[in-house]
C-alpha cells in the first residue's frame, strides 16, 4: 500500500517534470524557471558536496540550469529531468574538481559542517564527537578521486539507487557498485580512528 | 558461517539485494555482533556526514533563480516569425523605390503631365496641350492605349489593320508637315510627320526597313546607322541620299539629361529608305542638304551631319518644351560645390528645361543644398 502510493507519488512527479518540461521546449520561460525552483536546491548541494566549496557550487549551480536551457529543445523525454540536470551538474563539478585539483586550488570550507547536525542525540558530547566526525568524512571526500567522489556523494548525500547513479553518471551498474565500494572504504580508513567512539 | 563480504554489507544497508540476499544478510547480523557494528558505524558515519549538510538561505537561491531566467534566450524561432515577414516587405518595398525611381512617371505629383516618358503627351502646344492631355489621359483611365503612344509603340498591332487610319494621306511633304503644325513651326513638324507617318498606312508602302527600340539617344544611333548606308534619323527627319532618301521618326530622342533617371523613355527610330524621295519633301530643316550622289560611306556622313543638325535643333526646341512641362510641378533636389556648381541629377533636367537657370544661383548657392520647384525656377527666369 505505501509503495504504491510512493510509486504513485513518484509517476506523478515525474509527469510534472515532464509538462513543465515540455512547456520549457516551447519557450515558456516560467515553467523552466519552475523547474529551476523545483531542483535548484538540489541540484546545488550535490555541487556543494562534490566541489568542496560553495563558491565553485553556486557558479556549477547555474552553469548547469543555464546549459540545460541552452539544450532543453534536444532533450530526450524517455528521461527523468532530475536524473538529466544531475549528470549535468556532476559533470561540471568534476571537471571543476579536476580543474582544481591541477593547479593545486582545492579549497575547503573548513566551518563546514559545524552547524546542521540534525540527527546527532542532544548529548554534547555525542554531538561533539559527530561534528569532529563529520569534518573528517568531509576532509576524506576531498581526497577522493571525482569519479569516486560522484558516486560517493550521488549515493551517500543523495541516497540515489545504484541504477540511478549509473543513469545519472553515465556509468555502467557494476562500476557504480565497485566505485562505492573504493569510495567507502578510503572514507572509513581515513576516519577509522573516529569510528570506536560512535556507538 | 561465513561472515558477508563488506560490499554485500553495503549493498544490504543500501536495499539493492534481492529479497532472498537480503533475508540472508539480514539474518547473518542478526547472529553477527561484528558485522552488525560494521553496519551500524557505517551507517552513522554517513548520516553525520549527510546531516552535516548546511543549506544556504532562500534568498541566496532566490537570487540563483533569477540570474538563471534572466538568461533565457530569445528564442529563434520567434524571432523569425515576425522578422521573416518583416524583411520580406522590406524588400518588396525597395524593388518598389527602385522601380517607381526609375519610370518616374508612376509617382505623379499633382498638375504633372502623366507621360512625360513618351514625350508627345506633354509636349507643350499653343492651345492644344491641355486637350492632349486630357485625351492622353482619358485613354489610360478607360484602358485604351493613347492614340499618340500607338504611335509611339511604333505601329499599329499587326493583326488590327481596322486600327490603320485609312484616310490619313501624310506623304511626308513640306506642306503637309507644316499643315501637321497649328503654328507651323518647323520645331514642331518632325514630330507630327514621325507621328502621323506611323499611322499610315500609305506610308507604310513607301517604307522599307524596320523598327528598333532603345534607351539611348536616337541621334548617336541615326548617325551610325547613316554611316553604314541606311538612312536614319531621331526626332523625325529626312535627308536626300542621292536618289536614295533617309527618314526617320523619333517617339523622343531621350535628351542627356534625362538618359541616367528617365531611361525608360524608349526611343523609337523608325529607319527607312526611300528610293526617289527628295531632300526638301520631308522637312524645312534639310533644305540646306545638298544632293548627294549615293555610294560613299562618306557622302552618307555628310547627309547624316546636316540631317542630325537639323533634327538636333528641332528636338531640342521640343526638349525644352517638354521638359518644362516634366518640371511644372516638380520639386528638385539640387547640391551645389565650393564653386557654386549645382551637381545633383535634377541639374540635369533643369538644364533641359531652363538653360542658363543656374546662373542666378550659382553666385548665392556655393556649398548648400537646395530644394525647389520647377514653377519656382520658371519664376526666377522670367524675372
Amino acid at each position: 500500500m505505501l509503495l504504491s502510493v510512493l510509486l504513485s507519488a513518484l509517476r506523478s512527479d515525474d509527469e510534472e517534470d515532464l509538462d513543465l518540461v515540455r512547456r520549457a521546449r516551447d519557450g515558456d520561460r516560467d515553467a523552466f524557471g519552475r523547474l529551476v525552483a523545483k531542483y535548484q536546491k538540489r541540484v546545488f548541494r550535490v555541487a556543494r558536496r562534490m566541489c568542496m566549496n560553495d563558491d565553485d557550487a553556486w557558479d556549477v549551480t547555474q552553469e548547469a540550469f543555464i546549459r540545460a536551457m541552452q539544450a532543453m529543445a534536444g532533450f530526450d523525454t524517455g528521461y527523468r529531468f532530475f536524473t538529466w540536470i544531475y549528470r549535468i551538474t556532476s559533470n561540471l563539478a568534476i571537471n571543476m574538481s579536476q580543474k582544481r585539483k591541477r593547479h593545486g586550488e582545492v579549497q575547503y570550507d573548513e566551518e563546514y559542517g559545524a552547524d546542521g547536525l540534525q540527527s546527532i542525540p542532544d548529548d554534547l558530547g555525542e554531538r561533539a564527537q559527530a561534528e569532529e566526525l563529520a569534518r573528517a568524512i568531509e576532509a576524506a571526500v576531498e581526497n577522493l578521486s571525482p569519479s569516486l567522489r560522484a558516486v560517493f556523494v550521488l549515493r551517500i548525500d543523495q541516497q540515489l539507487s545504484y541504477s540511478e547513479i549509473a543513469s545519472t553518471l553515465g556509468i555502467a551498474l557494476g562500476t557504480v557498485m565497485s566505485r562505492l565500494s573504493r569510495a567507502r572504504t578510503e572514507v572509513r580508513r581515513s576516519v577509522a580512528h573516529l569510528l570506536e567512539d560512535v556507538k | 558461517m561465513k561472515c558477508p563480504s563488506f560490499d554485500e554489507l553495503m549493498a544490504f544497508s543500501d536495499g539493492e539485494l534481492g529479497s532472498e540476499d537480503a533475508e540472508r544478510i539480514e539474518a547473518h547480523i542478526g547472529s553477527c555482533r561484528r558485522c552488525a557494528l560494521l553496519v551500524s558505524s557505517q551507517a552513522r558515519m554517513e548520516a553525520a556526514w549527510r546531516d552535516s549538510y548546511r543549506e544556504p538561505s532562500d534568498g541566496q537561491f532566490e537570487r540563483l533563480e533569477r540570474d538563471i531566467r534572466s538568461r533565457w534566450p530569445v528564442r529563434r524561432r520567434n524571432l523569425l516569425q515576425w522578422a521573416l515577414p518583416v524583411a520580406a516587405a522590406l524588400l518588396v518595398a525597395i524593388a518598389g523605390m527602385k522601380f517607381l525611381g526609375r519610370n518616374g512617371s508612376l509617382v505623379r505629383e499633382p498638375g504633372q503631365p502623366a507621360a512625360f516618358d513618351s514625350g508627345f503627351e506633354t509636349e507643350r502646344i499653343p492651345g492644344e496641350t491641355a486637350a492632349l492631355i486630357e485625351e492622353s489621359r482619358a485613354g489610360e483611365e478607360t484602358g485604351q492605349p493613347a492614340e499618340q503612344e500607338q504611335s509611339l509603340a511604333g505601329l499599329p498591332p499587326e493583326t488590327d489593320t481596322a486600327a490603320m487610319p485609312e484616310t490619313v494621306a501624310v506623304t511626308g511633304t513640306h506642306d503637309n508637315i507644316r499643315s501637321a503644325s497649328p503654328d507651323g513651326t518647323a520645331g514642331y513638324a518632325p514630330e507630327a510627320l514621325f507621328s502621323e507617318r506611323l499611322e499610315t498606312g500609305a506610308l507604310e508602302a513607301q517604307m522599307e526597313g524596320s523598327i528598333s527600340t532603345g534607351a539611348e539617344s536616337a541621334f548617336g544611333e541615326s548617325l551610325q546607322d547613316l554611316s553604314a548606308g541606311s538612312a536614319a534619323a531621331g526626332g523625325g527627319g529626312a535627308a536626300p541620299a542621292g536618289g536614295s532618301g533617309g527618314m526617320a521618326g523619333g517617339g523622343m530622342a531621350a535628351s542627356p539629361g534625362f538618359d541616367g533617371d528617365y531611361a525608360s523613355d524608349a526611343c523609337v527610330v523608325v529607319q527607312s529608305v526611300r528610293e526617289d524621295q527628295e531632300s526638301d519633301d520631308l522637312t524645312g530643316a534639310a533644305e540646306a542638304s545638298e544632293p548627294v550622289s549615293a555610294g560613299t560611306v562618306e557622302e552618307y556622313a555628310a547627309v547624316s551631319q546636316s540631317v542630325c543638325s537639323a533634327v538636333d535643333t528641332t528636338a531640342r526646341r521640343r526638349t525644352e518644351a517638354t521638359a518644362r512641362a516634366y518640371a511644372a510641378g516638380r520639386r528638385f533636389v539640387l547640391f551645389f560645390d565650393a564653386e557654386g556648381t549645382p551637381s545633383s541629377p535634377d541639374a540635369a533636367v533643369l538644364d533641359e528645361a531652363f538653360p542658363g537657370w543656374k546662373d542666378s544661383l550659382s553666385a548665392v548657392c556655393s556649398d548648400s543644398m537646395l530644394v525647389v520647384s520647377g514653377d519656382e525656377i520658371s519664376e526666377m527666369m522670367m524675372e
